[in-house]
């Protein structure tokens, strides 16, 4: 189970507080048993930065293999 | 292909996100200031996307064409990921030949260059709370009980 996130939620304004909050810990304790190789990937719709348009995750693995590295700015 | 996140060390200079118009901001820079030249997309607000594979902040998975995952990642290698796909692509083409391969799977645990310093500059672009912020985070840590 996810430790209680800041107020803030998902979008948490501050590190250290999303750390002691143990969510962090939470969320890296739970990665090695979620989704494995072999499982169906999860589809998501994104928006694509450069033209707005919304794509599916399953219309670009449809015909060719997907790299996805998750990150941001910060 | 890149997919953008929530802010991991928001500052006064990149803050959190509050609306996706934020958000969209945000994966901008990574696209025209560190020069992320790969398509972005953007999750939404509430990050679906990164709850359904797990919410770390450097992960990279790979999914095979069709689907299913390949290959799982708590960090991202770009030299791991390339190594990985050219075996994965080599197995595939031999498996017309009746018999004589097949897929195994495996987990590892591999090691990755840290510097600290370099890390605490990027921070500091953020604005000054993002740095103080780790560094609070670093004592909090420093605090918890090890291992064992």
């Amino acid at each position: 189970m996810i430790a209680t996130m800041p107020s803030n939620g998902y979008n948490y304004e501050r590190f250290d507080r999303y750390v002691e909050s143990g969510a962090e810990v939470a969320e890296f304790t739970a990665f090695p048993n979620h989704l494995h190789a072999g499982d169906p990937a999860p589809d998501a719709s994104l928006t694509a930065l450069n033209d707005g348009t919304q794509v599916r995750l399953s219309e670009l693995w449809a015909d060719r293999n997907l790299v996805v590295e998750f990150g941001s700015f910060t | 292909m890149f997919l953008y996140t929530r802010e991991a060390h928001p500052g006064e200079l990149v803050g959190p996100h509050e609306s996706f118009d934020d958000k969209l901001a945000g994966a901008r820079l990574l696209r025209d200031e560190i020069g992320i030249r790969r398509p972005i997309l953007v999750d939404d607000l509430e990050g679906t996307a990164h709850h359904a594979y797990g919410l770390l902040p450097n992960m990279s998975w790979v999914i095979g064409r069709g689907g299913r995952i390949i290959y799982k990642s708590d960090w991202t290698s770009a030299a791991n990921v390339e190594a990985f796909l050219t075996r994965y692509e080599a197995g595939r083409a031999r498996r017309p030949i009746a018999g004589s391969v097949g897929p195994y799977l495996t987990e590892q645990v591999e090691f990755r260059d840290i510097d600290r310093e370099a890390f605490y500059r990027r921070l500091a672009r953020n604005g000054p709370r993002a740095y103080d912020e780790f560094k609070a985070a670093e004592e909090i840590w420093r605090a918890r009980p090890g291992p064992g």
